[in-house]
């Protein structure tokens, strides 16, 4: 599956010196900055020396809880009137493919947007009540912008993802595209945070409602394509699926690709976690990571829920699908708007890393980077899922690229 | 796909059946409809106002829109369920209004931009209204239940209110009131004794009784007053329900006066006769049922009761149900603290004691220290296969019937445990020694040894058991690891036997730990293992047909390994598949170098065959040194009948020409039925089989059947372990046409090892390598 690359790898995804790009509207209505730093002091520093504004909102992608903090307390010292949100991550996007960059800031502003912050706690409500309380935000814009959207960081570790977007959906309305992803840990997988203000959170949601007087644009698009017939839910509970056609999930699954325990050999996390489901849907597959699997029980865990009747299927893609879905994704969010774009904020699921692998990563960035103009900017993060919902159909996806166009 | 995952969003909704609120459930078929039909709103509508909905973001321009929307989709003339509209911010949409009631106050709203409903979505919006419907009703039953129970609570606690109000009203009363409500913990017995010496001595000696209903519709006396005649009893013992003033005032459930009890229409005839004039009777109950009453009655002649009396008599008998509803309570109080502590000592799959309640018990008789204890650890040979394919239902199953077995197996006084998955466990009393204990443990081997037939599946099953006797022991864990390295070791000693703990099995452990860490090494570097080949040979011309490669293992430290010691061990640890592999490839590749004719047969395991791609790798090696495939015939024993897809695995071996050949045949089930099944190319017979078969008869008669059933199968038969040249005439006669063994050749290493096709055998020659 793997197609030649375009692109030569580039020789490390490590982060080498600050990167700033800031792209303003024509008529100076609208403004984006994005600064990849090695630190939040640079950060801050870059961020400030940018000189625009007003800042509605800096969202900050950071490698650490205290990077994530500095920097949010830096912008907020510098930048006047700013709101900061952001959240951990594993890696994040920017159009030279510094995955490894410690900390981005995206700066949101200039006179026509408008921006407000919300927080829901995961750990104090169930998950929908946190989403319904994190997209308060959309409320909170003021006046009433021509455009808007949603963007949401959680920590997709606690609590069921689902309800979270269930929540917020109700909320913000079918007006409101909902973006966003779920927080990482640099794949340690057992705590990520978030940042909203002066708050540093764990285990909770942050909404940002972002308004414009220009469109916004959302695309999302997986590269994953399913194989075989599907599968049905017979027995599951929580987060995990327990069997598929009565039989053990674990042995279903494997049997399906055609191996065994034996021939996948002792990384069995690593395989599953880079031969995702696909949970149909009446608009197509929705791709389900595979969290973990236990051996003992024969089950498979996912980041949410996946109940009994629901029909899965085996997915496969590679470095070509995942590479040209990023590419479409990009496509349909530039279609939504009426001009050109100044920046382009992705959520890029952490597993396709896993799939196409570091070195193709550039091969990716180049894809999106070259359908923007020369002076937009590119920023974003590898989440633990990807949240996205335009309309109907369900908000939550794995595996997939999600972009916010802000024109 | 669209009626599929309209089904699958259905199914998914079964589970609104738990939830508890009707919000609650609106909420979920709302959000299941809006993500299943990939649409933009779900509304529920009541009465011109939205209940429920998801997608109106709070808008009121929107939620309007969506009101009127739905209503002049219901009213439509053509009556169809679905129209198209226009929304403001959404454009054009698809809306399907349906109404959730008969009266059709509310309707269930589907709106989205994404195209037409097909017929089965339709349909699915149709069925979660009516799941919505159902799960309104069992809600409402369950708030019913909850009503009820909470009136209950209340009547119980109105007795008590009662009782306070009116004792407030009698000094007297209410000290003897104080009296019964001390006791009224206490047993119920006592309890009702004072009820009715207290209205005795409160209502001047009248006849006091109270008497109980039973399920047969009579009434029994469970208390009378000390003062009742003599005849009172007798008479009252037992009475019909539907006779006398007590059953009236429990049929009415209300209390019953009369100050002329000769002319009542249910006066008891003997009653009368013994001069009963006036009653009172109330009746008591037990939660909101009434059981039974409580009647004072006098002989005196115009005996009138006052007020007070009545309600004297009202307020005993509301005790008299606080103390038989106490006691019910505290019957299932204790019922509960017996079903906690039961459960929190015993499995609940098996009813047997779980691990916690055997180390209670094995630590309580270490304590005592009288007599010696034995103890022994069942494991259940190979379970995990049986979960694996029959899955975990008939895993539990067959856990059941293990348990039943051991149960059967052992007495009352020894203690039967789960200590985990298949793990069992038995702690004998002191009267079993260490000898009677290897009895039992061989019983329940035998027992436990055969197939078992659970949830309609016939499951192999066997034991290996370990015994270990608790002297010179600290604690329980000492004891169950004893029993337990025992068990491990008749496992290692291929299972289902029976294995007693002693000192030499820990440094058996040593070995076999130094064994497996010695075998990684070789089966990583190869170092130390070759292959050795034993003719195949056609008997009649003692020619050379073909070799059977056989792999050994000469370990630098530990010298010759035999390979019944390091396969089980590769098998275990996970390396088979790799030394198989090894196996395969060295064979394939020395028989090509050897360049001859031959025939070549490979053993691989069950393992290998599982792993998939067998066929593929089978080709590749062939491929890889110029090996014709139609030379090839892999090895496999009766273990591989248990792997899933097996007839697959070896149909595919088939179709590229390699043989398959039933191994070590009469070592275990000896089913020809699997020849039939696994379309086996061709069996080969054990030398068991063939151990005084010069002299048995009926061993001979044994295998001429199989020789005979096997070519009949369509399969040749090749006879193993042949060593004498009257084993070998035997088999001739018999029909057998091929064997191997000592007699026709030693194995022996390549070059030397492997003969040329058709070249002739010197039977009986010792060969000069071994």
């Amino acid at each position: 599956m793997t197609a030649p690359s375009p692109l030569p790898a580039p020789e490390s995804t490590a982060f080498t010196a600050t990167d700033v790009t800031v792209a303003r509207s024509a008529d100076g209505d609208r403004v984006v900055a994005s600064i990849t730093a090695a630190s939040p002091a640079e950060a801050v520093a870059a961020s400030a020396a940018v000189g625009a504004g007003p800042w509605a909102v800096g969202l900050v992608f950071a490698a650490s809880p205290e990077i994530l903090a500095a920097t949010g307390e830096g912008l907020r010292g510098a930048l006047d009137g700013i709101d900061v949100a952001g959240c951990t991550s594993s890696g994040i996007v920017n159009r030279r493919t510094w995955v490894e960059a410690p900390v981005q800031v995206t700066l949101l502003g200039g006179p026509g947007m408008t921006a407000a912050v919300s927080v829901g706690q995961l750990d104090l409500a169930d998950s929908r009540a946190a989403g319904q309380a994190a997209a308060q935000a959309v409320r909170a814009l003021a006046p009433q912008p021509p455009h808007s959207a949603l963007i949401l960081l959680a920590d997709g570790l606690t609590g069921d993802t689902n309800h979270i977007v269930r929540g917020a959906y109700e909320v913000a309305g079918a007006l409101v595209p909902i973006v966003g992803g779920c927080a990482g840990d640099n794949l340690a997988m057992k705590a990520t945070w978030q940042l909203a203000g002066d708050q540093l959170l764990a285990r909770s949601v942050v909404g940002v409602a972002l308004g414009s007087t220009a469109p916004l644009g959302v695309g999302v698009r997986h590269g994953w394509s399913p194989i075989g017939s599907p599968m049905t839910v017979t027995a599951a509970e929580g987060n995990s699926i327990l069997t598929l056609d009565d039989r053990p999930a674990l042995d279903a699954y494997l049997e399906a690709l055609g191996f065994t325990e034996a021939s996948v050999g002792p990384d069995l996390a690593r395989f599953s976690q880079t031969r995702p489901l696909g949970l149909e849907s009446r608009g197509g597959h929705q791709v389900r990571f595979i969290r973990a699997t236990d051996p003992q029980r024969r089950s498979m865990e996912f980041l949410v829920a996946i109940g009994e009747g629901e029909l899965v299927t085996l997915m496969q893609g590679g470095s070509d699908t995942v590479v040209a879905a990023a590419g479409s994704a990009v496509d349909d969010a530039l279609a939504q708007l009426t001009g050109d774009p100044l920046g382009l904020v992705a959520f890029d699921c952490v597993a396709c890393r896993g799939v196409i692998g570091d070195g193709e990563l550039a091969c990716e960035t180049a894809t999106v980077a070259g359908q923007l103009p020369a002076g937009a900017t590119l920023s974003g993060l590898y989440t633990y899922g990807e949240i996205a919902r335009r309309g109907g159909s369900l908000g939550f996806h794995n595996q997939t690229m999600v972009v916010l166009a802000v024109q | 796909m669209t009626s599929r995952s309209a089904a699958a969003g259905l199914i998914g909704l079964l589970d609104t059946f738990a939830l508890h609120s009707e919000d609650a459930v609106r909420q979920r078929v709302v959000d299941s409809a809006a993500e299943h039909y990939e649409a933009e709103i779900v509304a529920i509508v009541t009465g011109g106002q939205v209940a429920q909905a998801t997608g109106l973001g709070g808008s009121a321009e929107m939620e309007r829109a969506v009101v009127d929307l739905v209503a002049a989709v219901g009213s439509t003339a053509s009556g169809s369920a679905a129209a198209e509209a226009e929304l403001p911010g959404l454009g054009p949409v698809t809306v399907v209004s349906l109404p959730i009631d008969d009266d059709d106050t509310s309707r269930f709203a589907v709106i989205r931009t994404a195209g037409p409903f097909d017929p089965a979505e339709l349909q699915g919006c149709r069925a979660m209204i009516r799941i919505m419907r159902l799960a309104a009703r069992s809600i409402d039953a369950f708030e019913q239940q909850v009503k009820v129970s909470e009136q209950l609570a209340q009547e119980v606690e109105l007795n008590r209110q009662l009782a306070d109000e009116l004792a407030q009203r009698h000094t007297e009363l209410m000290t003897r009131m104080l009296d019964i409500q001390g006791m009224l913990t206490a047993s119920t017995g006592p309890v009702l004794e004072t009820i009715v010496r207290q209205a005795e001595e409160l209502l001047r000696g009248d006849v006091v009784v109270l008497q109980l209903l039973r399920p047969d519709g009579m009434l029994e006396l469970a208390q009378q007053s000390a003062n009742a005649p003599l005849s009172f009893p007798r008479s009252l013992g037992l009475v019909r329900a539907d006779e006398g003033l007590a059953g009236l005032a429990i049929e009415r459930d209300e209390l019953v006066v009369t100050h002329d009890y000769a002319n009542h229409e249910r006066a008891i005839p003997g009653l009368v006769k013994a001069g009963l004039t006036a009653t009172i009777t109330a009746p008591v109950r037990r939660r909101h049922e009434v059981v039974g009453a409580l009647t004072v009655s006098s002989r005196e002649p115009d005996r009138r009761f006052s007020r007070d009396e009545i309600e004297t008599v009202l307020l005993l008998a509301g005790y008299a149900s606080v103390a038989l509803t106490d006691a019910l309570t505290l019957d299932q109080r204790q019922r509960a603290l017996e079903e906690a502590e039961w459960q929190a000592t015993h499995d609940p799959l098996t009813g047997l004691a779980n691990r916690r309640l055997v180390m209670e018990t094995i630590t309580e008789r270490l304590a005592r220290g009288r007599g010696e204890m034995n103890v022994l650890y069942i494991d259940v040979d190979r379970f995990k296969s049986v979960n694996d394919r029959y899955g975990h239902h008939v895993g539990d199953l067959l856990i059941r019937e293990v348990a039943d077995r051991i149960n059967v197996s052992t007495r009352a006084d020894d203690l039967v445990g789960r200590l985990a998955g298949d793990e069992f466990i038995v702690v004998f009393g002191s009267r079993v020694d260490l000898r009677q204990a290897g009895h039992i443990a061989e019983r329940i081997r035998h027992r436990l040894n055969g197939p078992a037939t659970v949830g309609g599946r016939t499951v192999p099953l066997s034991v290996s058991i370990g015994i270990a006797t608790a002297d010179g022991v600290a604690t329980a864990d000492d004891v169950i690891n004893a029993a337990d390295v025992a068990m491990y070791q008749a496992k290692s000693g291929g299972r289902n036997q029976v294995g007693r703990y002693d000192e030499t099995i820990q440094s058996e452990l040593r070995h076999q730990a130094e064994l497996a860490e010695r075998l990684e090494n070789a089966v990583a570097t190869g170092q130390g293992l070759h292959l050795e080949y034993q003719p195949v040979v056609d008997i009649e011309s003692e020619t050379v047909v073909g070799h059977e490669a056989l792999l050994r293992w000469v370990d630098p430290v530990l010298g010759r390994v035999p390979p019944d010691t390091f396969i089980p061990v590769a098998e275990e640890l996970g390396m088979i598949t790799r030394l198989d592999d090894w196996v395969l490839a060295t064979a394939v590749r020395e028989a090509a170098e050897a360049g001859n004719e031959a025939r070549l047969s490979v053993n691989v395991s069950p393992a290998w065959l599982a792993a998939g791609g067998a066929a593929d790798k089978a080709a590749a090696v062939a491929l890889a040194h110029g090996f014709p495939l139609d030379r090839l015939a892999l090895e496999v024993t009766e273990r591989v009948a248990l792997a899933d897809n097996v007839t697959t695995i070896l149909r595919q071996l088939r179709a590229i020409g390699v043989r398959v050949l039933l191994d070590d045949f009469g070592t275990g089930y000896s089913s020809l039925a699997y020849v039939q099944r696994l379309e086996i190319d061709g069996i080969k017979i054990d030398r068991g089989f063939l151990q005084g078969v010069e002299s048995d008869r009926h061993a001979a008669a044994i295998l001429e059947a199989v020789v005979t059933l096997t070519d009949r199968l369509g399969a040749s038969a090749i006879a193993e372990g042949v060593e004498s040249p009257a084993q070998a005439k035997l088999l001739s006669e018999l029909g057998c046409r091929l064997a191997q063994g000592w007699y026709f050749g030693r194995p022996a290493p390549a070059p030397g090892g492997l003969l040329a096709l058709g070249a002739r055998v010197a039977p009986g020659t010792p060969s000069t390598d071994c």
